[in-house]
């Protein structure tokens, strides 16, 4: 049981998508552990299977061609991947939510926000249409929708993209959810209204102690968001450790270049951005040995033969490269500089 | 196809795509061409970058009071809504500079940089290049024109046309204009290297390249010609993180060779300081803020720029952590029926009753520094200040 504050923990988790092209292993191989409110960002690059994982964690892959081959996910001492699919609407939409990149596409056009938004908690926590509009409108408040008593009228097209995104999120926070997985939630928005949905997100994990996973491929969002990170590529966890740990002393030559290929408005850089080389990889058909080998800085003849270790730097920092260890001492030393 | 070559400099191994034309050795930073010219690649030393021309004082596109006004419904005795994009902009783009164009969406960045090259038709104001306005050239001139005005778009994915070659698409503009003298293919060929893609690729069709690699084709296209400027409408926009610095750099190297003059648009304001020389800061169809790259990120002065930049994301949590960031409260207004004197006045924390009424004008508060707020002034150059001074609608 899970009586040490853990909410959610993945260990092994592989989902494989079977196509004409051959067998994508679309994630392979992903464990994590998420305590009660805790914020948890997972990055990566188009393609890296950082989505897959969390619409795994929901069930929401389509079988076929997508199929969870393996791995355990224990949702508060549930076995997720045990459930029937009914018992696992009752805890989607429920005690995990999800929000979204692109609000336009998740809510549906030709109903009325009330007519969505009450839908959830007549379904879940068996309100009468009376209490369901009045909490609506209360969650339509709490996500600084003003007029909310007018507004929940609308349909969506009358709302703006920030204000549909609020909708979104109060919906998805509507039954007090345990855990909720945002994936891309701003990188439709504008800054400004970027600034606000993230504000209004850490406001509402601080006064519902709500545990997050934060999706996203914005270093800077995550740096401000979370407690820690995973950096994933093509399909694998490529490194993990607490988020300042992460950006202080990187043991992963691909974080370290993602890191360094980022303008950064806070520190000089000088004219040329460090880049990364070449193209992230097609996941249907990997190079033997490390999938980031062709594109890497500090390669060598074992990095395209043999799939690199699992390094653990220490308890909670690991970094999947075969000389992680090498590159963590280098972050080290050029943080002592 | 992954190649193994050794660096032609210092001799290091160096594993690449056979899609990338330039490498840039890890170990001694040396950048070499690859060429595929026989069956056996080879790398040769680049040439050293040339001297970066830098931006001159010289000016070389002028916009003055340009407007683009779009109207809509009305009908008899119903007034027609007017959506003024472009509002009574005036800009001066300096020789072999970056010009960055900031503002969220709905501003009217992107319609302001159609405007310049006309792909959408100003209603009112001069767009002066050369001593000839191009605003109101008639359309003939105006194309031949577009040999040295060229733009890269947004979305890779819809501004190539998807039933032509690479070949094709590339040499497209050299033929528009009578460029080829009967050797369009080496042309095309040379383009594609100068972008950085393999000259094997010209029979391929948009579909079978990436993102980054499409966005190089739309360059290479806007090359052709050989432009003196280019508006750059969201270039980095839909491209993986990895692959905007690719292309950023890509934008600045072929700046230096060619001494290009860019309007770089983006809502990425990591990216616009990255690349600009100068920036201006777009709210509802007017400049509110104009300054050096470096100067508005340090001291932004007007209040939407302040809040603009408040906003970004810094990829650092020991800097997020200590932040304090101005939220602003609400969305961009329409820009159907915007709000009346200062645009910016129902979002802003220091408006005055005066802010409603009068339009602030664009005033040089430091030197090089210009701004559009009438609670500042260049005696009082702080907004913070001057409200808790109580000061108002100075100097007007």
């Amino acid at each position: 049981m899970t009586n040490d504050g853990t909410i959610l923990s993945v260990d092994g988790l592989k989902t494989y998508f079977h196509t004409e092209d051959g067998v994508v292993k679309a994630v392979d191989g992903i464990s994590f552990e998420l305590k009660k409110g805790e914020t948890l960002g997972i990055v990566g690059e188009s393609g890296s299977g950082k989505s897959v994982s969390n619409l795994s964690i929901m069930r929401l892959i389509q079988e076929p061609p997508g199929e969870i081959v393996d791995g355990k996910i224990i949702f508060d001492g549930i076995d997720v991947r045990a459930l029937s699919i009914d018992d696992v609407r009752k805890i989607r939409g429920r005690r995990i939510a999800m929000i979204f990149q692109d609000p336009m596409t998740s809510l549906n056009p030709f109903l009325k926000i009330s007519k969505q938004l009450t839908e959830v908690t007549v379904l879940h926590l068996g309100h009468t249409k009376q209490q369901a509009r009045e909490h609506a409108i209360k969650m339509l408040k709490l996500v600084g929708i003003s007029d909310a008593e007018q507004r929940i009228d609308s349909y969506p097209h009358e709302f703006s993209g920030g204000m549909r995104q609020r909708v979104m999120i109060a919906m998805a926070l509507s039954c007090d959810p345990e855990l909720l997985i945002a994936d891309e939630p701003t990188t439709a928005l504008d800054v400004t209204i970027q600034a606000q949905i993230l504000e209004l997100i850490k406001d509402l994990k601080a006064r519902m102690g709500t545990s997050v996973i934060l999706i996203t491929h914005d270093l800077g969002v995550v740096a401000g968001m979370t407690d820690k990170i995973i950096v994933m590529y093509a399909g694998k966890v490529f490194e993990q450790a607490p988020t300042r740990e992460l950006f202080a002393t990187p043991a992963n030559p691909y974080t370290k270049g993602l890191l360094k290929s980022v303008p950064d408005p806070a520190h000089e850089q000088g004219k040329e951005l460090y880049q990364i080389p070449g193209l992230p990889p097609d996941v249907a058909h990997l190079p033997p040995g490390c999938p980031f080998a062709p594109r890497c800085s500090r390669v060598e003849d074992i990095c395209h033969s043999e799939f690199p270790p699992f390094v653990e730097i220490n308890e909670d920092h690991h970094s999947l490269c075969h000389f992680a260890n090498d590159v963590y001492a280098e972050s080290k030393s050029e943080v002592a500089k | 196809m992954l190649i193994h070559l050794s660096c032609p400099k210092c001799a290091a191994n160096l594993d690449f795509d056979d899609g990338i034309h330039f490498i840039k050795c890890e170990f001694c930073g040396a950048t070499s061409l690859l060429d595929l010219e026989d069956d056996k690649p080879s790398l040769t030393l680049e040439a050293p970058a040339p001297e970066p021309h830098g931006p001159s004082d010289e000016v070389l596109i002028s916009i003055q009071n340009l407007k683009v006004h779009y109207s809509s419904g009305g009908g008899f005795l119903r007034p027609a809504k007017v959506v003024k994009a472009v509002d009574g902009v005036s800009l001066d783009i300096r020789k072999g500079e970056t010009l960055g164009l900031v503002g969220e969406s709905g501003c009217g960045k992107s319609t302001l940089g159609k405007a310049i090259l006309r792909l959408t038709e100003p209603t009112g104001g001069k767009v002066l290049y050369n001593g000839k306005d191009l605003a109101s050239l008639p359309k003939s001139a105006m194309r031949e024109q577009r040999k040295d005005l060229q733009m890269i778009f947004q979305d890779p994915y819809a501004s190539l046309n998807p039933r032509m070659t690479v070949g094709q698409i590339i040499g497209e503009p050299l033929r528009t204009f009578g460029l080829t003298n009967g050797s369009t293919a080496s042309r095309v060929e040379e383009l594609m290297e100068t972008v950085g893609l393999s000259r094997r690729f010209i029979k391929r069709y948009p579909h079978e390249f990436s993102g980054g690699q499409r966005q190089r084709i739309g360059i290479a296209r806007a090359l052709a010609v050989d432009p003196e400027f280019i508006v750059a409408d969201e270039p980095i926009s839909a491209l993986d993180v990895s692959i905007q610095a690719q292309i950023m750099n890509l934008m600045e190297r072929l700046q230096a060779e060619k001494n290009l003059t860019y309007l770089f648009i983006s809502h990425d304001l990591r990216a616009v300081r990255h690349l600009s020389d100068r920036v201006a800061v777009m709210y509802l169809g007017r400049i509110v803020e104009l300054a050096g790259g470096r100067e508005i990120y340090r001291d932004p002065l007007m209040p939407y720029t302040q809040a603009l930049i408040s906003a970004v994301p810094v990829p650092d949590p020991e800097i997020e952590a200590r932040r304090e960031r101005i939220i602003l409260k609400g969305d961009v207004p329409s820009p159907i029926n915007p709000p009346t004197g200062c645009h910016f006045h129902t979002r802003c924390q220091f408006a005055i009753d005066a802010c409603k009424t009068q339009v602030p004008q664009l005033v040089e508060i430091k030197p090089d520094h210009f701004a559009a707020c009438i609670r500042i002034s260049p005696e009082h150059p702080i907004i913070e200040a001057n409200a808790s001074d109580g000061l108002g609608a100075i100097g007007n």
